[in-house]
């Protein structure tokens, strides 16, 4: 494809071309027609140069217009003067031209004043098309369908009619006459479409007024220069019998008549345009602070500015007072004015519960103030505070202003409203993105599998029951004999408790392997532990060795679950009792004291089940915890099972039980059957 | 089933020995006669070995083991690394003398004769060892 | 743990014992009853009802009384004590020492008796 610049100068030599192409058919028809001369050259190619050349120079304008598409109108306007005064320039230059040579043959020399005529003609063409484009500019803006409809109609007929002139028909003929009247109807329809000047401020049209009154002015020079004051002798080609360019000259006569016009009316109210559309800049001014994630005081500093300069308040005051949040921003006022203000208002209504807070224009006869606007501010429906116009003169604010103020005021707090949802939006986010990742750690500081030993059955169960769980089992092999065991409840819910978790499996594995009696692995774990966690965070643990040379198992528990036991020698089920507090309790004093060993030998069918207290405090929907009572009832029935059988039991019946309740606390099991 | 304590030689730390005792005595069944008169023999043991033994040396740590042996007899194990009491040696104070002598203490291994069946003495390599011995009553 | 309170009432010095008397707490009883007598006092009354455990040096403070009472012709009188903790007094005999009385009129009574 071309691009639209080398298009815009082809179509320009274009209409160079037919331009010289119609000046030399001209001079060539001229001179054959004064020496009598028989060669036959038809007026044919005459026209048809002026048509190619009118059509060019509509393309090349065309397309010359659209390149000032980011212009104002202002600018427009200036062009078509600028165009003018080039073309004015060009013909008074020429005419000044020959007027030297006046007296002389060579001025009045048919052949001179056809050239002459054809640069005014070249002249006059490019001056009318190029108004024309730029009127079509100012009429087609803010255009509608129908508009534009209507538009393209007089184009193509304005196009079409070029035709005319190339089929060599009389201006004066019927048809042509209609097609012209046509024309000048649809010219005078399509002028009434002003809106453009609706967005000039009082100087811009002042300006217009000139532009377009000087811009007629060198039409009218034009049209007298090639219409009226015609040497038809040295003319072939007449411009008064073409109805495009008669057309063209009646369109842009007419737009310039009414615009001067309508320019003219509208001075006058200017100033309230000019309001208004302050009005909406100020009001796009409020609603791009929020784009801008400004605080909430910049949001306000600009709600009270517009609102001030909207309705030419003489000073005001904006004060919020939300929990935990409180601005006064005033201007041209002094805070106390600004009491004496709300005392006088308060008097003068003789109100009990303050007047603020509602909207409304009191009128007020002391002070120098004598008009008072209100206008509340609420923030996600709870008043927030109010902002206070003044004026000084007596009735200085009307309703409108108060709809004005009140759609300002809604503006900004929608600004900051939709700052705080954002905000928190973000912070939402941030905390399920943390709650990830939380939820990732605390799922690989649990084991994939457990050490295991012919000497024993050993599974494991855990349910978190938020996407971060607090409960960490482990196993470790001290060496061939001994095998430790653990399990933890970490206090604290979702990622403090991974955190937590991930301390309590650092110090599980640092000391494990040393092979601490357990007495002195829980009071190593608890000056580590205790060093480590956070202030009132703590751990309940139970450790275990089981030594499967003596078939023993030694334990103790800091402040966790009691260890279930099913003793097959005994066929009985039972807690072990001993005692112990959680790690990270004591701190200073000594922990030692409050540790009891548990030794105890197993015989083949003895089963142990250790668990978190999700197991035993889970809930049925009418409060009743699952309770140690149930649980040792559920290891006496299912005894006879495997441990993972053991346990899939224990954790049917916990659901079972817990009906529709959602998990309160994570559920962690192990279940070890000795062999 | 066997329970194992450690304590350091600090008085404070005797409530917590009985509070051992008494909770690891609870895994067994036998009367609250029995349990309170073994509570308070493994006191007095304790406290003598800590205030007399030890001169309440804080660093000084030493355990205490309870087994039950048969059905009705139960084993208490005072094993101290570095020093004993020869109970057995000891000569009962008369009364009356005590009262005289407006004397607090030397009543404690009295009390604690009385109360237990059999005490034995060794010494072996993890330290010197007070066994205490007691059957229960039938309940 | 051991607590104790002290009141006068109708001339009798009240000294409430709540808790366990350990070698280690006993220091606490022989504080107040030293106190007692050093303001004079010449009618104690402790109550035991709240005392769940005593060793030898609980009792040793009670014995260690005996005598300066009767010297200066003072009165202490115990009641209240669970059978537990009365079997411990019984063992070492000091039931045949010390006044012990079952409730408090009676050992009121006691203190009163001219």
């Amino acid at each position: 494809m071309l691009s639209t610049k080398i298009i815009r100068r082809l179509v320009f030599f274009g209409a160079l071309f037919s331009w010289i192409g119609l000046s030399v058919i001209d001079v060539v028809i001229l001179f054959t027609t004064k020496n009598a001369l028989a060669v036959n050259i038809e007026n044919f190619f005459s026209r048809a140069f002026l048509d190619s050349f009118i059509i060019f120079l509509f393309i090349y304008y065309h397309f010359q217009v659209q390149r000032y598409a980011s212009s104002n109108f202002i600018d427009l306007l200036w062009r078509v003067f600028i165009t003018g005064l080039l073309a004015i320039f060009v013909s008074i230059g020429l005419s000044y031209f020959l007027s030297i040579f006046e007296g002389h043959s060579f001025a009045v020399n048919p052949f001179v004043l056809n050239i002459q005529y054809h640069i005014n003609i070249g002249v006059i063409c490019a001056l009318l098309i190029s108004s024309y484009h730029v009127f079509k500019r100012l009429i087609l803006y803010q255009k509608t369908i129908s508009l534009l409809r209507l538009w393209n109609v007089f184009e193509y007929t304005l196009l079409a009619s070029v035709l005319l002139n190339f089929w060599d028909l009389e201006f004066t003929e019927p048809f042509s006459l209609s097609v012209f009247f046509f024309l000048t109807v649809m010219s005078i329809i399509l002028s009434v479409n002003m809106k453009w000047v609706a967005y000039l401020n009082f100087n811009q049209k002042l300006k217009s007024i000139l532009l377009l009154t000087l811009s007629g002015v060198y039409l009218y020079y034009f049209i007298n220069l090639v219409l009226v004051r015609v040497n038809l002798e040295a003319s072939i080609t007449l411009l008064q019998s073409n109805v495009t360019i008669i057309a063209l000259f009646t369109f842009v006569s007419v737009y310039v008549v009414f615009s001067i016009l309508v320019l003219l009316f509208n001075l006058p109210t200017s100033s309230v345009f000019e309001q208004k559309l302050g009005d909406v800049l100020r009001f796009k001014d409020l609603s791009q602070t929020f784009h801008s994630e400004q605080k909430d005081e910049f949001v306000f500093d600009v709600l009270l500015n517009s609102s001030m300069s909207a309705v030419l308040a003489d000073a005001g005051w904006l004060e919020i007072t939300e929990k935990g949040k409180e601005l006064l921003l005033h201007y041209e006022i002094s805070g106390s004015d600004i009491a004496a203000i709300k005392t006088n208002i308060d008097t003068s209504k003789d109100k009990k519960s303050s007047i603020f807070r509602r909207r409304k224009i009191y009128s007020l006869n002391k002070g120098a103030y004598k008009s008072v606007l209100v206008c509340p501010i609420n923030i996600q429906g709870v008043a927030a505070g109010d902002l206070v116009l003044l004026k000084e003169v007596k009735d200085g604010f009307n309703k409108d202003m108060l709809e004005i103020i009140e759609t300002f005021t809604a503006q900004a707090v929608i600004s900051i409203e939709n700052a705080r949802l954002m905000e928190e939006a973000i912070t939402t986010e941030r905390y399920k993105e943390e709650l990830k990742i939380a939820q990732k750690v605390s799922e690989s500081l649990l084991p994939d599998r457990l050490i295991e030993h012919e000497s024993y059955e050993i599974t494991s169960f855990s349910q978190a029951a938020d996407e971060v769980g607090g409960d960490y089992y482990d196993t470790f092999r001290i060496d061939d004999e001994n095998i430790a065991l653990v399990i933890a409840d970490v206090s604290g819910k979702g990622t403090s408790a991974a955190f937590n978790m991930s301390q309590v499996k650092g110090v599980f594995h640092s000391l494990v392997p040393f092979g601490l009696d357990p007495i002195d692995f829980i009071v190593r774990a608890n000056e580590t532990l205790g060093r480590i966690l956070e202030k009132n965070n703590f751990v309940t643990l139970s450790y275990f060795i089981v030594n499967t040379q003596e078939k023993s198992v030694r334990f103790v528990r800091a402040g966790h679950c009691p260890t279930l036991y099913y003793s097959k020698e005994e066929d009985r089920t039972f807690y072990f009792k001993n005692k112990g507090l959680g790690l990270g309790v004591i701190r200073k004093k000594e922990y030692l004291p409050f540790v009891q060993e548990i030794e105890c030998v197993y015989q083949s069918g003895d089963i142990m089940v250790v668990y978190t207290d999700g197991i035993t405090e889970a809930t049925n929907p009418e409060g009743d915890e699952f309770g140690y009572d149930r649980l040792q009832h559920c290891l006496t029935r299912f005894k006879d099972l495997s441990a993972l059988d053991i346990q899939d039991a224990i954790i049917r019946e916990v659901y079972h039980f817990c009906d529709t309740n959602p998990l309160k606390d994570d559920y962690t099991m192990m279940v070890i059957k000795f062999k | 089933m066997k329970f194992r304590y450690k304590a350091s030689c600090r008085k404070n730390n005797l409530r917590h020995i009985r509070d051992f005792v008494s909770t690891s005595l609870s895994n067994w069944q036998m009367s609250e006669t029995d349990v309170y008169n073994l509570v308070t023999a493994i006191d007095e043991v304790c406290a003598n070995l800590i205030i007399h033994g030890n001169d309440c040396n804080t660093k000084q740590v030493f355990e205490v083991y309870i087994s039950k042996k048969e059905k009705d007899l139960i084993r208490v194990d005072i094993v101290d690394p570095s020093c004993i009491f020869d109970i057995n040696g000891y000569k009962m104070p008369d009364l009356n003398d005590l009262i005289k002598k407006r004397s607090k203490g030397g009543m404690g291994l009295m009390l604690v004769k009385r109360l237990i069946d059999k005490i034995e003495l060794e010494s072996d390599d993890f330290g010197n060892r007070c066994v205490l011995y007691k059957k229960l009553s039938l309940s | 743990m051991l607590e104790i309170s002290t009141k006068k009432q109708e001339g009798i010095y009240h000294i409430i014992i709540t808790g366990e008397v350990d070698a280690s707490s006993s220091i606490e009883l022989d504080k107040q009853i030293s106190m007692a007598l050093d303001k004079g006092e010449n009618k104690l009354l402790i109550n035991c009802t709240g005392l769940s455990y005593i060793s030898s040096a609980g009792l040793g403070v009670f014995m260690s009384y005996v005598e300066p009472m009767e010297a200066e012709d003072l009165k202490m009188v115990i009641y209240g004590l669970s059978p537990k903790v009365y079997n411990t007094f019984e063992i070492l005999g000091l039931h045949q020492v010390l006044t012990i009385k079952q409730t408090e009129e009676e050992a009121k009574g006691y203190l009163n008796e001219v």
